[in-house]
């Protein structure tokens, strides 16, 4: 997925002279691609985060279009303010890519790990959120958010997933990646896309693919709201994800809302150290807890 | 009517509007009026038909608590009209109690503080990318030099020989809760700056010659500029000057009448 989003920003360099990206000295090899492209418009400016999106909001008030790069532990999280007041105030369009979301660095620890940036930025108004799970959804969301005329997020996680798009998107709307016949549907986004598609299948179980998360697609309600039972896959904590999101466009619309089964991070950080499945152990989330969770589950159904 | 940024006609917008209003932080746009009143009458390149016009400088007013100095040049360009000087603060009235950008004229949202600075870097960053000639003026407090954005904004702008840029500190020696020095040393501010790759100039922040003397010297070579203005908290009302409790005091009747006074005969 890295290798697609550097593609993706090379060529956006490449058609727009103005695009800008800005790093707060994180990406590493991420960047060489557009750094031995069109050198001038990568701009490296430092560990100076909070600043950095201040000085995006002066770039793009002069007409610059400005993405905004940083591990999603630092963009969106540490500079939650600036985003709030510098940017989503005045509207204005900047993209903030916010990298290894979830547990990804879960041998560095609580420090890179991040499952609070979908919460934080659903509380905040003007801005939009992209959240996908294999590189096809990836290009579409970027393409979305290039398109966009305001403020938005792109919540990048694990890159080396299960790929369950081989054949071009047209929109970032919700999608049903597999249609079972029970009257149980899974819905994920990001990371979990791979293992919640391959879970439907082994359960017979529907499953929708949801990776814009702000704004919800209103047509969503009528796609889950003749399921029984709903379950949800997010490598996002418990609170503010995309489990609040789709149970308050059911509130929203005044559908009851079905059987719920929530699969997340949980509120605590991280105990020990591992590998990137046994971060999400601690959180009951490994691919292994989640077969055996939902066979127990829905054994019994 | 042609605009008039006399000091004295700022000052008395600032209290009709402070008392009409109930308002505090008097002593915080007192401090500023000078700096302002040189910009506005002397400096900046702006179209008084379009305060969004392509081609302006840039003045960005980080130190948001000083808004009512600001406010009242915007209503001698005309950007903003009496009315919102008399229903200050009233329910559904226009203005607040600090910047806001939905305002015309007003670039940033401050009063957070902080955040002025690092916009008008990228302001200037941007605008010397473009290689266009147009400067951006900021002015901090020296309270607000306390804020981790100051220096990261600093070091980026120094960086990047940003000489389009000023930044002009209202150093009035205080800060919210008491004496700048007490509570967080920030002396020399010049050194601090020169330090950082910055010219910086130190002037007295109320005498306007002085201060456009200063302005005067943007652009003349790659380095920023930081303009240290030596300023008095509550400048223009012997019993605000100094007097930190103005940043939080409300006038009465009979304070209104007694600061209009010494603000006319200053």
């Amino acid at each position: 997925m890295r290798r697609v989003l550097s593609k993706l920003l090379t060529e956006e360099a490449i058609k727009n002279e103005k695009f800008l990206v800005l790093s707060g000295d994180h990406g590493y090899a991420f960047f060489d691609e557009i750094r031995k492209v069109k050198p001038d418009q990568f701009v490296n400016v430092g560990m100076i985060e909070q600043a950095m999106v201040g000085i995006a909001s002066g770039l793009t008030d002069l007409g610059f279009s400005t993405i905004v790069y940083g591990l999603s532990s630092f963009i969106p999280l540490r500079v939650l303010e600036q985003i709030k007041l510098d940017v989503c105030y005045k509207n204005l369009p900047i993209r903030f890519i916010g990298d290894a979301a979830g547990l990804v660095y879960s041998t560095l620890g609580s420090s890179h790990q991040c499952g609070e940036d979908i919460a934080c930025l659903r509380s905040l108004p003007n801005i939009s959120i992209f959240s996908p799970g294999d590189p096809e959804e990836l290009r579409i969301c970027f393409t979305e958010m290039m398109k966009s005329d305001g403020a938005s997020y792109l919540r990048v996680g694990k890159s080396d997933n299960p790929v369950v798009n081989y054949s071009p998107l047209s929109s970032a709307i919700p999608y049903i990646t597999h249609k079972g016949n029970r009257n149980i549907c899974f819905v994920s986004t990001g990371t979990m896309l791979g293992i919640a598609h391959d879970l439907s299948k082994q359960f017979n179980a529907s499953h929708v693919s949801i990776m814009k998360i702000r704004p919800l697609e209103e047509s969503l309600i009528f796609l889950l709201r003749g399921f029984d039972f709903l379950c949800f896959f997010e490598e996002h904590g418990r609170t503010g994800g995309l489990t609040s999101a789709v149970c308050e466009l059911f509130i929203d619309n005044q559908v009851p809302l079905p059987r719920i089964e929530h699969f997340c991070l949980q509120q605590k950080f991280a105990k020990n150290c591992g590998s990137h499945q046994f971060a999400l152990s601690e959180h009951g989330i490994s691919d292994r807890q989640l077969r055996e969770n939902l066979s127990e589950i829905l054994n019994n159904y | 009517m042609a605009a008039n940024f006399d000091p004295k006609v700022l000052r008395k917008h600032i209290l009709h509007m402070a008392s009409v209003g109930d308002s505090v932080h008097i002593g915080c746009a007192f401090s500023l009026v000078e700096i302002v009143s040189v910009l506005y009458g002397k400096i900046l390149k702006y179209n008084p038909e379009n305060p969004k016009d392509p081609s302006r400088d840039y003045m960005v007013l980080s130190k948001g608590h000083g808004v009512m100095a600001l406010y009242a040049c915007l209503r001698e360009i005309g950007w903003l009209a009496g009315e919102h000087f008399d229903n200050y603060f009233s329910d559904g009235s226009l203005l607040h109690g600090l910047g806001e950008a939905r305002i015309p004229g007003i670039e940033v949202t401050a009063g957070s503080l902080g955040h002025g600075l690092p916009i008008a870097v990228g302001l200037a960053y941007g605008i010397k990318r473009l290689k266009e000639n147009r400067n951006v003026y900021c002015i901090i407090g020296d309270g607000e030099m306390n804020e981790g954005t100051i220096w990261e904004s600093l070091l980026f702008a120094g960086h990047h020989r940003l000489g389009n840029l000023a930044v002009i500190v209202d150093a009035n020696g205080f800060q919210a809760m008491g004496d700048v020095n007490e509570i967080m040393s920030i002396e020399p501010i010049s050194r601090k700056f020169r330090s950082f790759g910055f010219r910086a100039l130190e002037c007295d922040g109320h005498n306007s010659p002085a201060i456009e003397r200063c302005l005067q010297e943007v652009g003349k070579n790659n380095s920023p500029l930081a303009i240290i203005t030596r300023t008095v908290k509550g400048k223009g009302v012997s019993f605000m000057e100094n007097n930190n409790q103005w940043h939080y005091l409300r006038l009465n009747k009979e304070l209104l009448e007694k600061s209009l006074q010494e603000v006319a005969n200053a």
